[in-house]
């Protein structure tokens, strides 16, 4: 099965409202990284503060399911996390994994938008409001 | 009295390096130049000042040729 | 001189003035309180003109400009006009009484000028047996008070100021100090002397060789040219010298200038230390490039995912791992089965040969595994994946985090303090003017071309010297030898030597004068001024460390590390005032001079401990063997204010001046006269009376005095 995308066909939103301030930062030729980076930063700070945003009628699609081809890691982050939040059950559905954790990007593209707006260097001021854990 | 007493006080000092051709000699070269000095704001020509010396420079030279031993040569 | 009493008699509103003055050397003061417009300046003039008539107030305004009678005076009516002055004379011979009477006739006329009459000077010598009329007054009064030094004897607070500065060109500015040292000490007038002293030798020389004869006359003409030629050569070699200190002050002020340009720092080393910062700056901007990248990965990484999300992925981890306990979800995954059949090699070592039974066994668990429920395959997939994944390590991103910050950090410092070296460093390149770098640098140059000549010239000028020194010798030797042949009538050489005794006398007194009592002047004045300024002498470029009085008569005021100052932009009113005062009050001690100093409003710009230590130091009684003075100070309420107690030990007199017409506004009380005019009163600085009485005056805490008759 490895090499096998299930969220090929999936697009991948974000809210409208956002993607104009994310796709300052991120984005061809932009210092951050790739939509699809902000997009995983945004889940992964959603899931860390446990914290989803409601989805808005209005999204705008960024990218398509094919990204995570090129890091097939986050594919089984999502699932795991799925799992973790939903059950097995919800595998069989490619479409309802990307809602759940589109609820959880949506809440952090939010707190990644705040970070970024007015920051000299976005990536140090993303970087340096991340909670780590004590090393 | 002048407003430069310092001339005769200094010239007190300073004749005593001059030879003493007869008693009184020094205290009149010191009176002489305290009169040299003392007409010069009423004498505006030099010719006018030259005649007060010449005329003090007899005086005391008749004084030093009567009582003193003459000339240096 | 010593003024013991001044009377004036209608000059402007002094209508009828009747002030003594102390003479006591032990109170060498005498106070005269007065308000302004009280008269002070009349004072001021009347005085000066009773001393030495109109001439005196030439400089002040034009003698038809000039009225003295009070402009309520009706026309036509004659005003007598006068000012008596009483003082004493103390010299070998003793102490002399003398009066100095000056009047004149005023008509003021309907329009125009007034219409005066001639002055009248008299002078007597009060005796015992009578006075004695002086003739030629004028000329006794120049040699007891030198016209000349009028502004030293008479000031104000303001002329006082501009005395030694005065806002002009320094050679202006220090005129009146080299008047001053010259005349007070007898230097002027021993200059002249020796000139006149040296030509009537020369006559005397003349007439000498006449008497002699031929060869004698031819040698002592000849002698007498080398002798001029000797002065010329000295004179030159002086103005020369001269020149050449002002080329070495031009230059030395071109010079500092120049540092103080350069002091920046040399312009190449600046340009290479702006490549060199740029250059760093570039490389750091690269690794700031490099260390935001290792960012960006960081923050994309899949470390930062598991660091993150951590909670909910073991979760599910370990709910999978449980899962496969319970074997809801197959221990062996069917592609670990599909790739050991492909290889034909069980993972027991058993071949897996197509045929054998151990093959069956194992497709026929595939076949079982492959129709298991898809998710159950979908959790197999993703525990083994997620196995091969979970070697991530969070402590690692914690520590690639921590390091990735500091760097940065450390980076963002380096910059920071390259970008504020750098900006210095284009910042004094900017103060570096090139251009007057290059115009100075071309004046030096040109200056020490002009130094060379100079010295050139004095070089040449010594060879001479030393030439005409020799034959100015031989001269001499040959004219001696001529006079030993030659009968001169011993009288007239006689006369000769007395000149020539006359000529050391006058030049030895006048070396003298020049050196050591310029010094003791120079001395005093710093002990003095630094007595007066204290340590509180908060100038603006620094705190004057000493004052001096040069070779060539000049006041230079010093700063640390010996920098010299300018009294008109670097020492401030205070400081300018004591210097002028302590450097009058040095040079008339050290000259011997007796003779009163008179100042209107001297504290106007003073105040607070530097008030104190100025009325302190010029009205301190001399000590027995030092020159005995006389000072007079035009006071105002508030310059006396803080100095009272002062004024209580030094001052021998005190009088009050008072003008009618600051009644009712200042005055208490109504004089009987209606016209305004000016009066005097005996009131001294604690006192009011029914003359001088001002509404300010209970508040002072004055006392007040009965006597005094309105």
């Amino acid at each position: 099965m490895s090499g096998m995308n299930p969220y090929a066909s999936v697009e991948m939103t974000m809210p409208a409202d956002l993607h104009p301030k994310i796709s300052q930062f991120f984005g061809p030729g932009k210092p951050v990284g790739r939509m699809i980076d902000a997009w995983w930063l945004g889940l992964c700070i959603g899931v860390k503060h446990g914290q989803q945003r409601k989805r808005s009628d209005e999204v705008r699609k960024f990218a398509d399911g094919t990204i995570f081809a090129s890091d097939d890691w986050r594919i089984v982050h999502l699932e795991l996390l799925a799992v973790a939040k939903k059950g097995e059950a919800i595998l069989a559905q490619p479409r309802d994994v990307i809602r759940l954790a589109s609820g959880y990007a949506d809440y952090g593209l939010e707190w990644v938008a705040e970070h970024c707006l007015g920051a000299n260097e976005p990536i140090l001021a993303l970087l340096n409001a991340i909670e780590v854990p004590a090393a | 009295m002048a407003t430069t007493p310092r001339i005769r006080e200094v010239a007190r000092v300073e004749v005593k390096h001059l030879p003493l051709r007869y008693e009184g000699y020094h205290e009149d070269l010191i009176d002489a130049l305290d009169e040299i000095t003392r007409q010069q704001d009423h004498m505006t020509s030099s010719r006018q000042r030259q005649e007060l010396i010449t005329k003090l420079v007899e005086k005391v030279g008749s004084m030093a040729a009567s009582l003193g031993g003459g000339s240096d040569q | 001189m010593r003024i013991q009493r001044i009377r004036v008699h209608n000059f402007k509103l002094l209508r009828d003035i009747d002030i003594q003055l102390s003479i006591d050397p032990a109170k060498p003061l005498t106070v005269i309180r007065a308000e302004n417009a009280s008269g002070k300046t009349s004072l001021h003039y009347a005085i000066i003109w009773g001393l030495y008539g109109m001439d005196a107030l030439k400089n002040i305004a034009s003698p038809r400009d000039i009225r003295f009678s009070s402009k309520a005076a009706p026309a036509g009516s004659p005003v007598l006009i006068e000012v008596v002055l009483d003082f004493q004379i103390t010299d070998e011979a003793g102490t002399a009484d003398y009066r100095l009477t000056r009047h004149v006739q005023e008509t003021p006329q309907a329009t125009g000028p007034v219409d005066r009459g001639r002055e009248v000077v008299k002078l007597s010598k009060l005796t015992a047996a009578g006075d004695k009329e002086l003739d030629q007054p004028e000329s006794w009064l120049d040699q007891w008070l030198p016209k000349r030094l009028v502004d030293i004897f008479f000031t104000n607070g303001d002329d006082v100021q501009k005395f030694i500065t005065g806002k002009q060109e320094a050679r202006l500015r220090q005129e009146k100090v080299h008047l001053a040292i010259e005349s007070l000490l007898g230097i002027r007038q021993l200059r002249t002397a020796v000139v006149d002293i040296e030509a009537v030798q020369r006559t005397l020389d003349r007439k000498a060789a006449r008497d002699a004869g031929g060869k004698l006359e031819r040698v002592t003409s000849e002698l007498e040219k080398l002798e001029l030629a000797l002065k010329e050569i000295d004179d030159e070699y002086e103005r020369l010298t001269v020149r050449l200190g002002n080329i070495e002050k031009n230059q030395s002020r071109k010079t500092r200038e120049l540092e103080s340009i350069r002091g920046i720092g040399e312009l190449d080393a600046i340009n290479q230390e702006i490549q060199g910062l740029e250059q760093d700056l570039a490389s750091l901007e690269g690794y700031r490039r490099k260390n935001l990248a290792t960012m960006t990965g960081l923050l994309r990484s899949e470390a930062l995912s598991w660091t993150l999300a951590c909670g909910p992925l073991t979760m599910a981890l370990a709910r999978l791992d449980k899962l496969t306990d319970l074997r809801k979800i197959p221990k062996t995954s069917t592609q670990i089965l599909e790739d050991r059949l492909e290889l034909g090699v069980c993972i027991c070592g058993e071949t897996l040969d197509p045929g054998s039974t151990h093959r069956d066994e194992v497709a026929k668990l595939l076949a079982e595994q492959q129709g298991r429920d898809p998710i159950a395959d979908r959790l197999t997939d993703l525990r083994y994946r997620a196995k091969a994944l979970r070697s991530v390590n969070q402590q690692d991103f914690t520590e690639a985090h921590a390091e990735a910050l500091g760097d940065f950090a450390k980076l963002a410092d380096s910059i920071r303090s390259k970008t504020t070296a750098l900006q210095a460093a284009k910042e004094r390149r900017a103060l570096i003017d090139e251009e007057r770098v290059r115009e100075l640098t071309e004046e030096l140059a040109e200056l020490d071309r002009k130094k060379g000549d100079v010295n050139f010239k004095l070089g040449t000028l010594d060879t001479r010297r030393v030439t005409v020194q020799y034959d100015c010798d031989q001269k001499r030797e040959e004219k001696r030898n001529a006079e030993r042949n030659a009968n001169i009538s011993r009288d007239l050489a006689v006369r000769r030597d007395v000149g020539l005794d006359l000529l050391s006398l006058a030049r030895a007194v006048q070396e003298q004068l020049e050196g050591p009592y310029v010094q003791r002047v120079s001395n005093r004045l710093d002990r003095m001024f630094k007595d007066i300024i204290g340590a509180d002498n908060g100038d603006t470029t620094g705190v004057i460390t000493s004052t001096s009085i040069t070779s060539s008569f000049d006041i230079v005021v010093s700063s640390q590390h010996d920098n010299k100052l300018d009294p008109d932009f670097e020492v401030n009113g205070a400081s300018q005032r004591a210097l002028t005062l302590a450097f009058v009050w040095s040079l008339m001690e050290v000259a011997g001079t007796v003779a009163p100093r008179f100042i209107d409003t001297p504290l106007g710009m003073v105040s607070g401990t530097t008030k104190e230590r100025m009325v302190e130091a010029i009205t301190r009684p001399p000590a027995p063997d030092e020159t005995p003075y006389q000072v007079v100070l035009l006071l105002t309420r508030s310059e006396l204010a803080g100095v009272e107690h002062i004024l209580d030990e030094r001052a021998g007199a005190f009088n009050t001046l008072s003008s009618s017409q600051h009644y009712p506004l200042d005055l208490v009380y109504k004089w009987a006269e209606d016209e305004p005019h000016s009066r005097s009163c005996g009131c001294s600085h604690r006192e009011q009376c029914k003359i001088c009485a001002r509404r300010q005056d209970n508040d002072l805490g004055l006392r007040f005095r009965e006597e005094s008759v309105v």
